[in-house]
């Protein structure tokens, strides 16, 4: 293991320093239905009672009656759909894709892109110190150089939640007849 | 320091798991192994969390002493490292939380365990994320990827030439080449979510711990298990992390 000490531009971490990006919402797509020759979008709207009915199933509230599903097919045939979401956490706002199969089930979830709202990083200059090694030169900016973060307390709970919402969107959907 | 590096992010473990390879000349491949890795990574999930009841670790749980029960080989093997872990921190490591009297379980073979006291109770919460990191390394190493990181939530491992910098959380930069960084906040009182470090194993006192513990070690589930040793005991200059190589800070 080897390990250094890296100057970084203080001025780089803002409010919202951390930005990351994993896959577009394009890419999304196509990784998660690679035999798709189509993707046609679906705007889905429910009445209050869907709503309800939505919430039940989810075990949280629906939260929005405009639901806007990507529904990924071969030769005119539903392969699936695809549904794209926000979750804010603590301090955090996780854009987030779900495949579903036309059986209902979960098939992948991938995370699109994540950003921190808490900043401050560097705080501790003090405790920088306690790193030995040498420092190297070229600052680096948080978000463009640097991806990664260690003693984040990053948690899931909001993705799976809206997971689940997603999972009981698509039923009501289905069973109304809207999506195939 | 600029590199082409493609990632990939999805959840498991409670938290968000991402890969970042060095971008390929054969797109195949890296799609290949971001596969491969992700489903090692489901692999540790699947048997090793405590919220499953289909889990290892809860059907562990819910055994009579003395029964044998088939395990993924993985599970067998965090077992194996967790008690011999246990034994060399003077059981500041322990899985079963100080629930056990002695050992908790037994390895009967690479695919079986044996609960050896009534009352157990294992959370594999402390090294599993270290492990799956581990495994994804292996995997992507495996499909032929010579360079990248997998991140578990901040238990995270570099593998391949040069440096990836790393942002610690309320404290700075570094920059990590070849090895695994974990890191763990004990918040005293303000402690956000459930902390298994903050029981002593020996006595199951419940300890207030104000401070945040990164190791680096050869690999994460290493580095993931020692983070509690250094908390507990309260030294950057435990035995142990000699033993292992493995450097420590506190702050």
């Amino acid at each position: 293991v080897r390990i250094e000490v890296l100057p970084i531009v203080l001025g780089a971490l803002p409010a919202s320093a951390w930005a990351v990006d994993y896959l577009t919402a394009q890419q999304a797509e196509s990784l998660l239905f690679p035999q798709a020759d189509a993707f046609k979008t679906v705007n889905l709207r429910f009445d209050n009672t869907q709503l309800q009915e939505i919430g039940q199933r989810a075990g949280i509230p629906a939260r929005s009656a405009q639901w806007g599903v990507r529904l990924a097919q071969r030769a005119d045939a539903p392969l699936g759909y695809v549904v794209i979401d926000n979750v804010i956490g603590k301090f955090e706002l996780i854009t987030y894709a779900v495949a579903v199969g036309t059986d209902g089930a979960i098939r992948q979830i991938e995370i699109l892109s994540y950003r921190e709202s808490h900043g401050g990083e560097v705080r501790l200059p003090a405790w920088r110190k306690q790193f030995v090694g040498k420092t190297v030169a070229g600052p680096l900016r948080v978000g463009d150089d640097i991806a990664n973060i260690s003693g984040a307390t990053l948690s899931c709970t909001h993705v799976t939640d809206g997971v689940r919402r997603i999972v009981a969107v698509l039923q009501v959907a289905r069973a109304s007849g809207v999506l195939p | 320091m600029t590199r082409a590096v493609i990632r990939r992010a999805q959840p498991w473990l409670g938290t968000i798991v991402s890969i970042e390879l060095a971008e390929d000349d054969d797109p195949a491949r890296s799609a290949h192994a971001f596969t491969r890795a992700f489903a090692a990574i489901e692999r540790v999930h699947t048997a090793m969390s405590a919220q499953l009841p289909t889990s290892d670790v809860a059907r562990f749980n819910r055994a009579r002493e003395g029964a044998v029960f088939a395990c993924d080989p993985w599970t067998v093997r965090v077992l194996q490292l967790a008690a011999r872990l246990r034994r060399a921190s003077g059981g500041l490591f322990d899985v079963a939380l100080g629930t056990a009297r002695a050992s908790a379980y037994g390895m009967v073979d690479p695919r079986h365990v044996i609960k050896l006291d009534r009352k157990a109770q294992i959370d594999l919460g402390g090294i599993a994320k270290g492990y799956a990191v581990d495994r994804a390394v292996a995997t992507l190493r495996c499909c032929g990827i010579k360079r990248g990181l997998v991140n578990a939530g901040g238990d995270l491992r570099a593998f391949g030439p040069g440096r990836w910098p790393i942002l610690v959380r309320g404290a700075g930069a570094l920059a990590l080449e070849r090895g695994a960084l974990a890191t763990s906040q004990y918040l005293a009182g303000r402690s956000p979510y459930r902390n298994d470090a903050l029981i002593t194993p020996a006595t199951g006192a419940v300890r207030e711990i104000d401070r945040a513990i990164t190791v680096a070690a050869r690999n994460c589930a290493l580095a993931d298990a020692l983070t509690k040793v250094i908390a507990l005991s309260g030294t950057t200059r435990h035995s142990l992390l000699r033993e292992v190589q493995g450097q420590a800070w506190l702050r």
